[in-house]
């Protein structure tokens, strides 16, 4: 079979079955196992077996989460600390639960609602994602545009469109792989916030104590503030990308076929269990420190509102002095560009899923036209929703 | 349901994620426009 994509016959050609598949997927393809157990350095096995979990787990961190954080620790200061240690096993478990999803039935999750469930649960649910990643969109890249614009003078309003243009090329004519490969590593920006965290040199009980006992308030600052905390962190785009990423991780290993790819190793589940966890865990330590960096710096010394990109970018004073904003504009536009392909690209797979349209993100842009036009289309709304 | 079901803590970690984001998507809706 020439075509690697996984195509509208791969979502018929199995009737739907009652119970989850069994446990082994079909053999005479690639594996993972194999490629881990091969590596004789357990550093090395261990990056080897890090895949969409971490992905996932690193656009998590997108502009908005970072500017959500930031704000949180400006304006409450330690208060929301907690929640970086009470949403990691929840996050961790869901992500799981959607990996799993995917690598068992071998469909994404919007493939595993068509199947199984009435459109009136499809639909919408694929309706509410679309609407959500396309808002989403449009404020990420406005973000890396304002990063962008702290060392390039550059009009922010300028910025946009040419930022979006060279996403929606490299998602449809380039590789995602190789953008995430790129830009993970400037997403490495982001632990900055943990030297300036303790370079800022915090009451370390008072740390301590919001973070393992706090004093819960139930004002309408703090609630909002739990609430875009919540919506930031646990993300539906994160569960549909992560169950499509799955299938598409399978695809690449030869498993072209729906039957070729039902079902999981033991082995696999528990790869799979350490990757998301191990994303989670880079996921929520960024969100911890920039609610430390934030609070340490900005609120202690009473800014409690964060207008622009350049008042974020002073919680990395401490660390990085004048450099400050440049290393916090790296950080935001490493998350930018790894989120926003994460952001719709998840929107054109539910949608290519629901409608059993061909699909994939190594797929070339005449094989699966729908879905790569879903992916241009969310992007250009998510501008012009902004501007 | 075969041998691929979760286990009890990923079941009862799930629902309170599931609980604490509906109780959250409530929130926002009541407090829309504040």
């Amino acid at each position: 079979m020439d075509d690697h994509r996984v195509t509208e016959v791969d979502a018929e050609d199995d009737p739907p079955s009652p119970t989850i598949p069994h446990a082994e997927p079909a053999s005479a393809t690639g594996s993972l196992e194999a490629a881990v157990e091969h590596e004789a350095n357990p550093v090395k096995r261990f990056f080897k077996l890090l895949g969409p979990g971490l992905i996932t787990g690193a656009a998590d961190d997108d502009p908005s989460g970072i500017g959500t954080y930031a704000t949180a620790g400006a304006a409450l200061g330690f208060a929301t600390l907690w929640t970086a240690i009470v949403t990691l096993p929840l996050m961790a478990v869901v992500q799981f639960i959607c990996a799993k999803i995917g690598m068992v039935s071998g469909r994404g999750l919007a493939g595993v609602l068509r199947q199984y469930y009435p459109r009136t649960v499809l639909y919408p649910a694929v309706l509410g994602l679309v609407i959500a990643n396309t808002i989403n969109v449009g404020t990420d890249i406005a973000a890396i545009a304002a990063a962008i614009n702290m060392f390039l003078p550059i009009p922010i309003t300028a910025l946009v469109v040419p930022i979006a243009v060279i996403i929606v090329v490299l998602q449809i004519w380039g590789s995602y792989r190789l953008m995430a490969r790129i830009f993970k590593w400037l997403t490495v920006t982001l632990f900055a916030y943990i030297g300036a965290a303790f370079l800022a040199q915090p009451d370390w009980r008072e740390v301590v104590q919001a973070t393992f006992l706090p004093r819960l308030r139930f004002d309408h600052q703090y609630l909002t503030t739990l609430l875009a905390i919540l919506g930031t962190t646990i993300s539906p785009y994160l569960f549909f990308w992560q169950a499509s990423e799955e299938v598409e991780e399978e695809v690449s290993m030869g498993r072209t076929r729906l039957s070729q790819r039902k079902g999981a190793t033991d082995t696999e589940l528990k790869y799979e269990q350490l990757d998301t966890i191990t994303g989670m865990i880079f996921c929520n330590v960024v969100f911890y420190f920039v609610i430390l960096a934030a609070a340490a710096t900005l609120h202690a010394t009473g800014k409690t509102e964060i207008q622009s990109a350049t008042d974020a970018a002073q919680a990395l004073r401490p660390l990085a002095g004048d450099a400050a904003a440049i290393l916090f504009a790296l950080g935001l536009i490493g998350a930018g560009f790894l989120a926003v392909p994460v952001l719709s690209g998840s929107a054109a797979y539910a949608v290519a899923e629901a409608f059993g349209w061909k699909y994939g993100l190594d797929a070339k842009p005449s094989e699966a036209k729908r879905f790569y036009a879903v992916i241009a289309v969310a992007t250009l709304v998510g501008i012009l929703i902004d501007s | 349901m075969g041998d691929r079901v979760n286990g009890r803590v990923t079941n009862i970690l799930g629902w309170i994620a599931t609980i604490v984001m509906w109780a959250a998507a409530l929130g926002m809706i009541l407090t829309w426009g504040t």
